[in-house]
């Protein structure tokens, strides 16, 4: 999209080109008499590449003319993600990069589904967002920002198996801890991305979340199927690859059980994550200006007036 | 002028009058200068002022104190750091990019004690290549945590890309005339004129702070070894504070020593003002921009052109049929 800084500009630039194409209808067509004058010569049938020249030229002249009354107008363009920010409020997304979630019984893979998922809600939710992976150590990837463009690079550079070889739940749920008690944010959700195959941590995870009282909202998406699954793993460290069948330990059933007495949200391999936030007040919202580009038209605007007078003075020598 | 070098365009005038001339005596050559006369000099001259202006415009003037009222809002403090292998030369007790992390770790602890208001930190860490070490957060605690563990070894590759991080810098402001940016630095990188020029356009307060010793000394390699130059001497360098000067006078920014303390206080006083001005409209002063300005009356200067341009069609063809 694109917005101009100075609008009111507009109005001057409007009523000169409507004087301009009266001027033109009034005086430019009313005689109709080809002559050219080139070199101070003047003729009356002049060649078809005299015309074309004449013709392009002024084009050009027009074009560039016109850019510089739009250039005058401080155009910016804003690119389509462009959005407001609710510094008050806070998504934390946990994502389990253990190597199981390159299990493909989810296409393509339980972790591209993740994080497409993560990606997804990123876009569209106006609040701070966080992320965490974890497999065998929990790594806080992004503190919580409203740069959506620095949190999607972060979340493209995780890989399965990055923070180690485990599903070490709770390490991820200590880090998630961490951020909200010193965070002075108001509202804040944890969204939990797994394959969920640490039972014992999931039904540790509700526990603690309800022993600290935590006043965040918390989902867990559970991603993934049972059964003997192929997989391909590819070691981020040594890019050593793995392939095979993989015999899944995922259980909805028991997954669903771990945590019915919590007040934590659970889908099973959902197509969007669903999380409500409220919209706060109006004056803690930020405009996230990374998404904003300056347009400068007036050295192309130049360039081609330029090139337009050249082509209708300079070679022709005007056109009467 | 953000951009002095533009004009020389202005070289442009001369093929201009040149061809304008020529097109003059055509105009001559048929004998209707007399009749046409006003409206070709009206012509020729327009169009010359509206392309002397368009240089001027492109070389991007500004006024430079110009008192503009502004609602502060979501104050951006932006520190920009030198982890570039010069910043291992000597500083005041080791290194001067330890000098660098505590002055910008002490900077948000007295920020933080005695204002705490909304406000968005980043840290942006330049060697060969620009990174964000930690996007705009709300919580210090994030930077001083970067600050702990960023060194030359962090980021590959050679060389001290500010340019970079600069273009990095502005994109983690969300409101430029609320921000501040704080480059630490040795001033031993290559220039990056082009975007501090664009930071003070935009209104971003930045100031640069100099680290390093004045007297030369080692440096060493993310392995710890002294970099040597090809005749196997040690390079050794020193806080270059000329060039950090240029900067200064280039971008329009404010230069500070780090081992000057009232220099200290004046940026820690920017920043609690900024802070407690959260919410109110102040009026500062702040560059103007004249290029809209520049290019709105060279645009109705070349209406006024072409207008005379067509008056001068008019009469020229009045005079051909009657002559007919």
């Amino acid at each position: 999209m694109i917005v101009f800084n100075n609008p009111e500009f507009g109005v001057i630039v409007l009523l000169v080109v409507a004087v301009q194409i009266t001027m033109f209808l009034k005086y430019g067509k009313r005689y109709r008499i080809s002559f050219e004058i080139y070199n101070g010569k003047k003729f009356k049938n002049p060649p078809i590449y005299i015309n074309a020249i004449y013709c392009i030229g002024c084009v050009l002249m027009v074009l560039g003319w016109l850019l510089i009354g739009i250039s005058a107008l401080d155009p910016v363009k804003f690119v389509s993600n462009a959005k407001k920010i609710n510094t008050n409020n806070m998504i934390l997304y946990i994502l389990d990069a253990s190597p199981s979630m390159s299990a493909s019984d989810i296409s393509p893979t339980r972790f591209t589904k993740a994080v497409t998922l993560i990606e997804q809600s990123a876009k569209s939710s106006n609040a701070l967002h966080a992320l965490i992976a974890f497999g065998k150590d929990a790594l806080l990837v992004c503190p919580p920002t409203p740069q959506t463009d620095i949190f999607l690079e972060r979340l493209h550079a995780i890989q399965p198996g990055i923070c180690g070889d485990g599903t070490n739940i709770l390490a991820a749920l200590k880090s998630a801890l961490v951020q909200i008690t010193t965070t002075n944010i108001h509202e804040s959700a944890i969204v939990l991305l797994s394959d969920g195959e640490d039972y014992e941590s999931i039904s540790q995870f509700s526990a603690l979340f309800d022993t600290f009282a935590i006043q965040s909202a918390v989902y867990f998406a559970a991603i993934g199927k049972g059964g003997d699954i192929p997989v391909l793993y590819t070691d981020p460290f040594t890019k050593e690859e793995t392939t095979g069948l993989y015999r899944s330990q995922f259980n909805e059933e028991k997954l669903k059980s771990a945590l019915e007495s919590t007040s934590i949200t659970f889908f099973v391999n959902p197509e969007f994550l669903d999380i409500s936030l409220s919209q706060g007040s109006e004056t803690h919202k930020i405009i996230d200006a990374s998404m904003e580009i300056k347009i400068n038209l007036l050295p192309f605007a130049v360039g081609m007036l330029l090139v337009g007078w050249f082509m209708v003075f300079g070679i022709i020598g005007g056109k009467i | 002028m953000m951009y002095p070098n533009n004009l020389y365009m202005l070289i442009i005038v001369i093929p201009y009058i040149l061809i304008m001339n020529r097109y003059k005596k055509n105009i001559n050559a048929v004998r209707l200068f007399s009749i046409t006369g006003a409206y070709l000099q009206s012509m020729i001259i327009c169009g010359l002022l509206g392309l002397v202006l368009l240089v001027i415009g492109m070389t991007e003037p500004i006024v430079p104190a110009y008192k503009k009222t502004t609602v502060i809002r979501n104050t951006s403090i932006v520190f920009v750091l030198d982890v570039s292998n010069s910043m291992t030369m000597k500083g005041s007790k080791t290194t001067a990019l330890d000098d660098a992390k505590e002055y910008i770790t002490r900077l948000l602890l007295l920020q933080e004690s005695k204002q705490n208001t909304d406000c968005f930190y980043s840290l942006i860490a330049f060697k060969g290549k620009a990174v964000v070490l930690v996007p705009a957060v709300q919580e210090t605690g994030y930077i001083i945590d970067a600050l702990t563990w960023v060194q030359p070894a962090s980021i590959s590759g050679a060389g001290s890309a500010l340019a970079d991080a600069l273009a990095l810098a502005k994109s983690a402001v969300h409101e430029p005339e609320s921000a501040v940016l704080i480059i630490c630095t040795d001033g031993n990188s290559s220039s990056a004129d082009r975007e501090l020029i664009e930071l003070y356009t935009l209104g971003i307060e930045t100031y640069i702070v100099g680290f390093g010793s004045e007297s030369p000394s080692v440096i060493t390699n993310s392995d710890g070894n002294i970099i040597r130059d090809n005749t196997g001497k040690p390079i050794q360098l020193r806080r270059n504070r000329q060039q950090l000067l240029l900067w200064v006078k280039k971008g329009h920014a404010h230069y500070c020593d780090f081992e000057d303390s009232d220099s200290f206080d004046k940026l820690l006083k920017e920043i609690l003002s900024l802070k407690k001005a959260q919410g109110l409209a102040v009026t500062r002063e702040k560059p103007l921009q004249l290029k809209q300005f520049i290019a709105l009356i060279s645009y109705c200067l070349l209406a006024i052109s072409y207008s005379s341009y067509l008056l001068l069609h008019k009469h020229y063809m009045e005079f051909l049929c009657g002559k007919d």
